[in-house]
């Protein structure tokens, strides 16, 4: 990290009507960055990136791009995926490019130059002459990144970029990212529901709830502050009596159910072994008690609770 | 790292994008077929009164076709009801209808003015209009010319189709507000035509009643309905002023009489305040 700031996010507020989407959000993305932007549904995650790429108009708040206040100059610097990525499906790839290059500023001969390179970094050259329409998901994800990467930007802002992808697709996507950041120096500023995406390829965070930033630093960091209190897995047969059972029980805490289904239980004042005496005289069956360490996702759920 | 776009290139890109878009290409193709049907057809209509007596002589004298005849039929039927009703399908596709697809947005976050971006399709569609009056004027005037010659109101005929594209073009930026108000491309399609129809209907109405205003004003008077008559009047006096007289400005063209200058003045300013109203909505709107 060189600690030239890429993204500069202050105050930023956009209400609908009563109520307040994005609620005088601050954040910092330095260059070079990996940077999770995660929060809960409708925590205002997508409004905030929209606002940061001139879509929707903000109320109150500033922003910069390396330094450009002036946001039609800022986004010489970015190239963005929102959501789901729309394309004009009767035409080609390449001529979807081609369009995405005058809006980019990119004339002459560096058009066909610079299409080529971006293709042929996602890996869709031979493709690139089909009807966009005709594409699988996974390549209009990847026709996305291209025409994101059209002008060389140094920030990118992607929206849930694995979003409807297959396992695989997942993974490549996942690994573009990574060679983007590693490779090409983009600074990347990513929002996503999946943590263990997020945890998997960003080294800082910042977790946002009802439009307000809750938490943000290193994942690293993130995970080793803050409340320390062990977290375990409880299986069991009945998971409804038993997250009842356990809310009763003095010194722990239910969060709900971890990513394979067993209920995730945090020990404030009481030991595993406890737990596991307190869940035998209730009766309730219990299949496996399992500790866990302390991941992004427990921070996740700690700091949007 | 990107420049700031050229307006040219944009409206290049634009033009491209609307050239390659299906409503257009079977817009353009309905268009030729109209200028390469009616001057065949007006051939065939001048070859069939041809009759001709036993001893070898003309019994019927043809109708007198020239170019400037067969550029009037044309402009005539492309006017009535066949551009523009293309040009509310092509502009509700290309604004409403790139805003509900989202294509609009990925254009939106580059380094572009939402002003730039908004001229520039208005330019687009500017040409699309253009090569919608010249295509078939094109293709009828060169078939008229081959089949019966120039004529005598050729000139004036071109200049017919000079204020036809004045209207079109106001037309066009009239629906491109619509469409951006409305932001639904059957929205667009059903309250453009709505309107127009209705607007048509009124125009043509008050127009029917200025020619028996004579009559009309003495029927009022003799039912006692001085109101009637008064309102008739004043209705008679704001026809040129209504949007059906400034969009479908070529209808009161007259070659020889002078302009209708009311009508051009309600035409630019129907086009501005369309403009206007189209760049404030598209200055303002959230982008999903």
């Amino acid at each position: 990290m060189t600690g030239t700031v890429a993204l500069q996010v202050q105050g930023l507020t956009r209400r609908y009507g009563t109520r307040v989407a994005v609620d005088d959000l601050h954040l910092t993305v330095h260059e070079g960055d990996v940077y999770g932007f995660l929060g809960p549904n409708g925590a205002g995650k997508t409004t905030a990136m929209r606002c940061i790429l001139g879509l929707i108009r903000p109320d109150a708040g500033s922003i910069s791009v390396f330094g450009e206040p002036d946001p039609v100059r800022a986004r010489r610097h970015v190239g963005a995926i929102v959501e789901t990525p729309a394309f004009h499906g009767w035409m080609s790839g390449r001529a979807n490019l081609e369009q995405a290059c005058a809006y980019a500023g990119i004339a002459g001969a560096e058009v066909q130059t610079e299409i080529g390179r971006v293709l042929d970094r996602v890996g869709l050259t031979e493709r690139a002459i089909d009807r966009a329409g005709t594409y699988s998901l996974g390549m209009k994800q990847r026709l996305a990144i291209a025409r994101a990467l059209l002008g060389r930007p140094r920030l990118m802002l992607l929206d849930e970029p694995t979003n409807g992808l297959d396992p695989r697709g997942m993974r490549e996507m996942r690994d573009l990212i990574r060679s983007l950041a590693l490779h090409d120096r983009i600074t990347i500023f990513i929002s996503s529901h999946l943590l263990a995406e997020v945890a998997a390829i960003c080294n800082r965070v910042g977790i946002i709830q009802e439009g307000r930033l809750r938490a943000e630093g290193r994942v690293d960091a993130l995970i080793g502050e803050g409340n320390t209190a062990p977290i375990v897995e409880v299986g069991s047969a009945e998971p409804d009596a038993l997250e009842a059972v356990v809310a009763a029980v003095e010194g722990a805490e239910p969060l709900g159910p971890g990513p394979n289904g067993r209920l995730l239980v945090r020990l404030d004042a009481i030991t595993p072994e406890g737990l596991a005496r307190a869940l035998v005289q209730s009766g309730v069956p219990m299949t496996a008690l399992v500790p866990t360490e302390r991941n992004l996702e427990d921070v996740f759920l700690e700091v949007t609770r | 790292m990107s420049g700031i776009p050229h307006l040219s290139a944009l409206v290049r890109a634009e033009v491209r994008k609307l050239a390659s878009r299906t409503s257009v290409r079977l817009s353009i193709v309905a268009l030729v077929l109209l200028g390469l049907v009616m001057p065949l057809i007006l051939l065939l209509i001048s070859s069939m009164v041809t009759v001709t007596t036993e001893a070898g002589q003309a019994q019927m004298k043809p109708p007198s076709f020239d170019a400037a005849m067969v550029l009037t039929t044309v402009l005539t039927m492309r006017n009535f009801f066949l551009f523009r009703a293309m040009v509310i399908a092509v502009v509700a596709v290309s604004f409403a209808g790139e805003l509900v697809a989202r294509t609009l947005r990925e254009d939106l976050v580059r380094p572009v003015t939402r002003g730039t971006v908004l001229l520039a399709k208005w330019l687009a569609l500017q040409v699309f209009v253009a090569v919608g009056l010249f295509v078939p004027l094109v293709v009828a005037g060169l078939l008229g010319l081959v089949c019966f010659g120039p004529g005598e109101g050729f000139v004036d005929t071109l200049l017919g189709a000079a204020i036809t594209w004045a209207g079109d073009a106001g037309f066009a930026t009239l629906v491109m507000g619509i469409s951006l108000v409305l932001r639904s491309v059957p929205g667009t399609i059903g309250g453009v035509f709505l309107y127009w129809v209705l607007d048509r209907a009124l125009g043509w109405g008050i127009k029917g009643a200025e020619k028996a205003q004579p009559l009309l004003e003495k029927l009022f008077e003799g039912w006692g309905m001085a109101e009637a008559a008064t309102a008739l009047h004043v209705a008679v006096f704001l026809r040129p002023w209504l949007p059906s007289s400034a969009f479908d400005i070529w209808w009161d063209y007259v070659p020889g009489a002078p302009l209708v200058w009311q009508s051009w003045v309600a035409l630019v300013v129907y086009t501005a305040l369309a403009y206007t109203v189209a760049w404030s909505v598209f200055r303002r709107i959230d982008v999903d």
